[in-house]
């Protein structure tokens, strides 16, 4: 039997009908259309499904659709206001920290959630963040690049905004 | 990968929990974060045909009472728990411990109560078993194991990485049952058997866990060796208490607690001994984690050598009884890393 769940995603309320044993990713990615979060792994280790549940990186992939109704759901899609992209998003494309692409929805979010904790983040820490989000292609050095000067061009701006 | 089909039970409190428990006794799984079950369903080596999700029952903060002793809920998710001033300040072996599993995602979906609860693991039990028609091992309720082809019973391993730091903390669980609380040791919890790991009954549930207060003179420190570094599960991870006399020299309490080796947690018992009342010196710390080394026997595994597993112990033990030690001399003996 379906279930009524009340879902909040990129600021929008939904509610689905769907099955008791839907996960998080399910949901997003066939009753709402979010495609953004990807299924690689399907159990917790490859973090290709990553979302922000009110800020926080979670696996879609291992949440029931029907625990996550009381959190703010974020997926890529909603990172963007309009076609400017974030600075984690820019500096993503600047370094060449994409290749094939199937992880950067997840690293990108992983990374969001990092520098709004942490604006100047070591490389430790990015790497500390990001252990949970497998690449295969790019070998890891792009990405941490991609982050690290995302932190630098976020705490310029943050600056420069203040300083005006 | 679909999870089977099952029945969502969301109750609001423990007392609520534990009366479903009782309702549908075996059939039903207790899911706190789901990042330890849910893999198992999707794998299609647990199908119960209720899942009871905890996730609605209110979290407290980590709190300490009028005694010292701090109270952590077992729901409090492992990122919250590794970042907590509170047990960073009173627990910083727990603090360590709850940051070394798993990734980001999952310290911020699995609970403390999960991980205490985390069901031991074998390669050959934790993986899909959707397209194998191979008989079932004693894990899935068959009668064989194929990692020992001849043995009688089941070689997973507790991998839990908090269960060895709250066994140094000497922390204790509260547990709910029916109507009556009780609180047990969290080294007592363990049976050894990975086919039923928790001495608990069946309709019980772990609601809190509580640290005693930290001691003078009195360090702990939690140690994980991993393939990776990250994501993995611990090949060997260890807790040390060391608490010093008054004149910061001599050993006055020990524990050395080795994690992931076997069905339970392990407690090196003539180490510690040998270490009472002795003057800590380098040679003294390396006699005590050669001691450890030969007297824990770990598991048949088939990632790594028993032999390999000894030297990993000796190593983890060493260091952290020189950084115990050296936190318990300093008298900044509750300090994280």
């Amino acid at each position: 039997m379906k279930i009524l769940v009340e879902l909040s995603v990129n600021g929008e309320r939904f509610e689905i009908a769907t099955n008791p044993h839907a996960t998080l990713l399910e949901v997003l990615r066939n009753q709402l259309g979010l495609t953004g979060a990807k299924e690689a792994c399907g159990t917790g280790e490859c973090g290709s499904c990553t979302v922000l549940a009110d800020g926080r990186p979670i696996l879609a992939c291992l949440a029931l659709a029907a625990d996550y109704q009381d959190c703010e759901i974020t997926t890529i899609e909603g990172l963007q206001a309009g076609s400017t992209l974030t600075p984690v998003q820019e500096s993503f494309l600047e370094k060449g920290a994409v290749q094939c692409g199937f992880c950067t929805p997840g690293m990108v979010l992983s990374a969001t959630a990092l520098l709004k904790k942490n604006p100047a983040p070591t490389l430790d820490q990015i790497r500390k963040a990001l252990e949970g989000n497998l690449c295969r292609c790019t070998g890891y050095n792009k990405i941490l690049e991609a982050v690290r000067a995302a932190g630098e061009k976020m705490s310029q701006e943050a600056s420069g905004s203040s300083g005006q | 990968m679909q999870l089977p089909r099952f029945d969502l039970k969301r109750p609001s409190s423990f007392h609520e929990a534990v009366r479903l428990l009782v309702e549908y006794g075996n059939a039903a799984k207790i899911s706190a974060g789901g990042t330890d079950l849910l893999p198992r369903m999707k794998y299609r080596i647990a199908a119960p045909a209720t899942v009871i999700s905890l996730k609605r029952i209110p979290v407290s903060e980590p709190f300490q009472d009028s005694e010292g002793n701090l109270h952590v809920h077992a729901l409090v998710r492992l990122s919250d728990a590794a970042s907590s001033n509170l047990v960073r300040t009173n627990a910083p072996a727990l603090a360590d411990a709850a940051l070394a599993v798993g990734s980001e995602q999952i310290r911020n979906m699995g609970t403390l109560g999960g991980n205490v609860c985390l069901e031991p693991r074998c390669h050959y039990y934790n993986q899909s078993h959707a397209y194998q028609f191979m008989d079932p091992c004693f894990k899935r309720g068959g009668n064989l194991c194929y990692l020992v082809p001849k043995g009688n019973r089941c070689w997973a391993l507790a991998c839990s990485d908090t269960v060895p730091a709250l066994i140094g903390l000497r922390a204790a669980a509260v547990v709910q049952s029916g109507d009556r609380e009780y609180t047990i040791p969290v080294e007592e919890l363990f049976t050894g058997d990975p086919v039923r790991p928790l001495c608990l009954g069946e309709t019980d549930l772990i609601t809190d866990i509580v640290v005693p207060a930290a001691r003078p003179r009195t360090a702990v420190v939690f140690r994980k060796l991993s393939p990776r570094g990250g994501i993995d599960f611990a090949t060997v991870n260890c807790a040390v208490m060391l608490k010093l006399s008054e004149d910061r020299e001599a050993c006055e309490d020990a524990i050395i607690a080795i994690g992931a080796v076997s069905g339970k947690p392990m407690r090196a018992g003539q180490a510690e001994k040998n270490l009472l009342g002795r003057k800590i010196a380098p040679d003294v710390i390396h006699e005590a984690a050669g001691r450890t080394a030969s007297e824990i026997r770990p598991s048949m595994r088939c990632d790594c050598s028993i032999s390999y597993l000894r030297k990993c112990i000796e190593s983890l033990t060493q260091a952290a009884l020189e950084t115990a030690y050296q936190r318990a001399s300093s008298g900044d003996g509750v300090k994280p890393d």
